[in-house]
């Protein structure tokens, strides 16, 4: 066996200015002793200040540093709250790690390039002084390595990508250093841009031209969208306030109404989201902040390939700002996902929950034997997850109805599980209903094809499990399918029930891992169709088949349903 | 048991005046030797590596600690030497040391004094150095009271076992090394003169290293802190028990 050791370093990458003080570009010229510390707040020459990044590392007390590392042994807690992966919730609960340091006393050699000319050493401690110099840390990212040190090696670490939020204290020897995961910035994001223009001029239900009050008009695009009242109008022309359209047919879009307007009506800009649901997660991301870079495009795109496709297009014109938070929501319940921030693979991610894919490869079997640690299993049905009837409502009369008032639906579609309302199950209905604001006319397969996954996949309510995993298997990541042998979760003759389970957190503790998941249901068989090739039936690899007329498969098995 | 009396190193020469590195890479100042710290270094960019100080006026020293540092890993050579006319003429060797792994290591000799002291690493790679302490140290009159432990350690981390019983093994996140440093009937005069200055100066609010036993167990050295202060409660006649609590991190 061998021995394990876990360090862990965090990592900020705090803004530093490039330049060395008054040599050119900074034309800052103190006398020696007087220079700045390189950073933006103190620049005596900010026109020529040159952003780069400085990387202050910080490590637990008493843990191993390597030789040429400067990494300060001040913490003295972590606190991790990672993202957890919520079904229901659509948008996972972002993760967030509170990191609490001991301040010290320091000469100020690392941080101030000038350090000798000072005619009187650094008052203060390092971090007292970290605060006052880096006066734009929000925001910035930060990094938490985790390395386990097996018989002396250092591995390669895990990383954990936040950023900075907030900095408390110093105070009493200690700071706190709070860090967030990036799709935070949903929830201060609002879509559309809130606009502040108002008409200028009275608008009749004829007219071609809006006209805003002076210098309104640089809050708006060339071309776009914009409500005043109830109606929606499309404009293609910006002359400096005025916002025109060729003719009638650009009124009262989106099931709206022409109407007119007096002096003083608001005008705000609409945002249209269109396309399919990975595009328009990614429109909604990138409006967010967060760019391409940082979302796994591919594996949304693929989400949606395999589970969505033509039939989930979305055309939705938002005509007043919402959060881009609650719009993933209604989103991502509405196509049963969820998006979340992978802190390890630095990326934003959504995934479809179903049934895996014949492709998909199962991570591995985690056992009571070799991976579950002693005493940490629970095991929790989630009876308030049944259901017998889905419902959602959908069409939304106009882009300026309440989407939270079923009146304002034209339409909608309803799945009911008979067997389980019966008797001898639930004896009764257990309904759920969605509000579908982001489907039209155009999606009514869609809408039929959710309802009915639902029904299939909490008719039978899933069960929640807790357990804890050694440094050893610390590869589980969330969102990845695992099967699981576990005592707690056995058949009817008692035997131990091999599980498939989803992970929905995976928190990092140094020495243990704790892992929430949940276990994967379907109410039968499924089946995706097979690509051709694909043997007969039984040798077809997870693929479906054509069941005999009576739905039976050759050994008399129930057949497939395809999802 | 021991068979020297304990030192403590924390007088550093290169605290004198600033020290001068003939190569030093980016953002390895060669002000970090002399800061105590283990997490900040010096490095060469090229080698033999010298580090010399000025120090104003003849100063002693008498040792020489070292912790953080390459020179096993890189085989190289460590000399102390030193000079009245900054090496042009005047150039002694104190001591050297070829350390065969990346340990703390000490090196003692009888005190001599000069104006200018250099380290200078000869080897074929450059070289880094987290902690140099020149000096003079402070070396107890007295003998640890019996209790004191220097092998012990409190491992900081978690022991786990799986459902099924079988280990798992420990995770260690650091083994932390404390111990109550005691000294029985010393001097008063001695508390007053020699380790009061030393605790005011140094002592009470930065780490230093701490050799238990500098003669037999030379390279159970520990960097330390002190623990709040210390108690010299006297006895009979001009006599005290000298006592404080230090901790770190066992080697």
């Amino acid at each position: 066996m061998s021995e394990i050791s876990i360090v862990r370093v965090l990592k900020t990458k705090l803004d530093f200015c490039a330049n060395t003080y008054g040599v050119a570009p900074c034309t800052a010229s103190g006398a020696p002793g007087s220079e700045c510390y390189n950073t933006f707040g103190n620049c005596q020459d900010k026109l020529n200040y040159v952003k780069t990044v400085k990387v202050y590392k910080f490590t637990e007390i008493g843990a191993p540093i390597r030789p040429g590392e400067f990494t300060r042994p001040y913490v003295t807690k972590i606190s991790k709250s990672p993202t957890e992966i919520d079904p229901e919730a659509g948008v996972a609960r972002q993760a967030n790690c509170t990191i609490t340091l001991r301040d010290a006393t320091d000469p100020d050699v690392e941080s101030d390039p000038y350090v000798r000319n000072r005619a009187t050493p650094a008052g203060g401690t390092f971090l007292s002084r970290f605060k006052a110099r880096h006066t734009n840390y929000q925001g910035r990212p930060c990094e938490l390595e985790t390395y386990q040190i097996v018989d002396g090696v250092w591995g390669t670490p895990t990383v954990e990508h936040y950023t900075f939020e907030q900095l408390k204290g110093p105070a009493r020897g200690e700071a706190t250093f709070v860090l967030r995961d990036p799709l935070s910035l949903a929830m201060k994001t609002k879509v559309p841009t809130p606009t502040t223009g108002k008409l200028a001029l009275p608008l009749t239900v004829n007219d071609l031209q809006a006209t805003l009050g002076a210098g309104e008009g640089a809050q708006y695009p060339a071309s776009g969208y914009f409500r005043h009242n109830d109606e929606v109008i499309q404009y293609t022309g910006k002359a400096g306030d005025v916002l025109s359209w060729p003719d009638g047919t650009y009124r009262a879009k989106f099931g709206t109404a022409a109407l007119a307007a007096k002096v003083g009506d608001s005008v705000q800009l609409c945002e249209i989201l269109s396309g399919s649901v990975a595009t328009v997660l990614q429109r909604l991301l990138n409006l967010c902040g967060i760019v391409d870079g940082s979302i796994d495009l591919a594996g949304m795109q693929s989400e949606d390939n395999t589970w969505l496709g033509a039939k989930y297009t979305i055309l939705r014109c938002v005509a007043s700002p919402e959060t881009a938070y609650d719009m993933m929501v209604q989103i991502c319940r509405l196509t049963g996902g969820v998006i979340w921030w992978s802190s390890l693979d630095q990326k934003v991610k959504y995934k479809v929950i179903g049934p895996q894919a014949p492709s998909v490869v199962i991570g591995k079997t985690l056992t009571d034997e070799a991976n579950l640690i002693d005493g940490k299993t629970q095991v929790e049905r989630l009876d308030n997850l049944r259901i017998t009837m889905s419902a959602v409502s959908y069409d939304l009369a106009s882009a300026v109805a309440d989407p939270r008032e079923p009146n304002n639906y034209r339409t909608g579609a309803a799945a009911i599980d008979l067997d389980a309302e019966g008797p001898n199950e639930n004896n009764g209905r257990i309904v759920e209903t969605f509000f579908g604001s982001w489907f039209g006319p155009a999606n009514v397969q869609a809408m039929n094809s959710f309802v009915q996954r639902r029904i299939s996949q909490y008719r039978d309510p899933p069960d929640k499990i807790s357990f804890m995993l050694h440094p050893k298997d610390g590869a589980v990541k969330e969102a990845e399918l695992y099967d699981l042998e576990t005592a707690d979760i056995v058949d009817a003759a008692g035997e131990v029930l091999k599980s498939r389970v989803l992970i929905l957190r995976r928190t990092d503790r140094g020495g243990e891992i704790d892992i929430v998941a949940r276990t994967t249901t379907f109410n039968r068989r499924y089946g995706f169709i097979a690509p051709a090739g694909t043997p007969n039936y039984p040798n077809n690899n997870g693929y479906a088949c054509v069941a005999d007329a009576a739905g039976k498969m050759s050994d008399g098995t129930d057949g497939y349903r395809i999802i | 048991m021991a068979t020297t009396p304990p030192k403590i190193f924390w007088d550093n020469r290169f605290k004198d005046a600033v020290p001068v590195a003939s190569s030093t890479a980016a953002g390895y100042d060669v002000l970090n030797i002399r800061d105590f710290y283990p997490f900040t270094w010096h490095k060469f960019v090229a080698m033999p590596g010298t580090i010399t100080v000025n120090c104003g006026s003849v100063k002693s020293a008498d040792s020489l600690y070292v912790h953080g540092h390459d020179l096993g890993t890189q085989g190289a050579t460590v000399e102390v030497r030193r000079s009245n006319d900054n090496f042009a003429a005047n150039d002694v060797l104190v001591a050297s040391h070829t350390p065969a792994d990346d340990e703390p290591f000490l090196l003692q000799w009888a005190s001599v004094s000069n104006q200018y002291w250099r380290l200078r690493f000869t080897g074929a790679t450059a070289v880094m150095i987290a902690i140099a302490a020149l000096g003079v140290a402070l070396a107890f009159p007295r003998y640890l009271a019996l209790g004191f432990d220097p092998l012990a350690r409190t491992p900081k981390g978690s022991n786990n076992r799986t459902e099924k019983g079988h280990p798992l093994g420990n995770v260690i996140e650091f083994e932390e090394w404390s111990a109550q440093m005691t000294f029985n009937r010393i001097l008063q005069s001695w508390v007053r003169d020699t380790f009061k200055p030393a605790w005011k100066a140094h002592l009470r609010s930065q780490p230093f290293g701490l050799a238990w036993d500098p003669a037999d167990h030379a390279d159970e050295l520990y960097l330390v802190a002190s623990d709040r202060g210390f108690n010299a409660p006297p006895i009979s006649g001009d006599l005290c028990n000298l006592s404080f609590k230090v901790f770190g991190v066992a080697p």
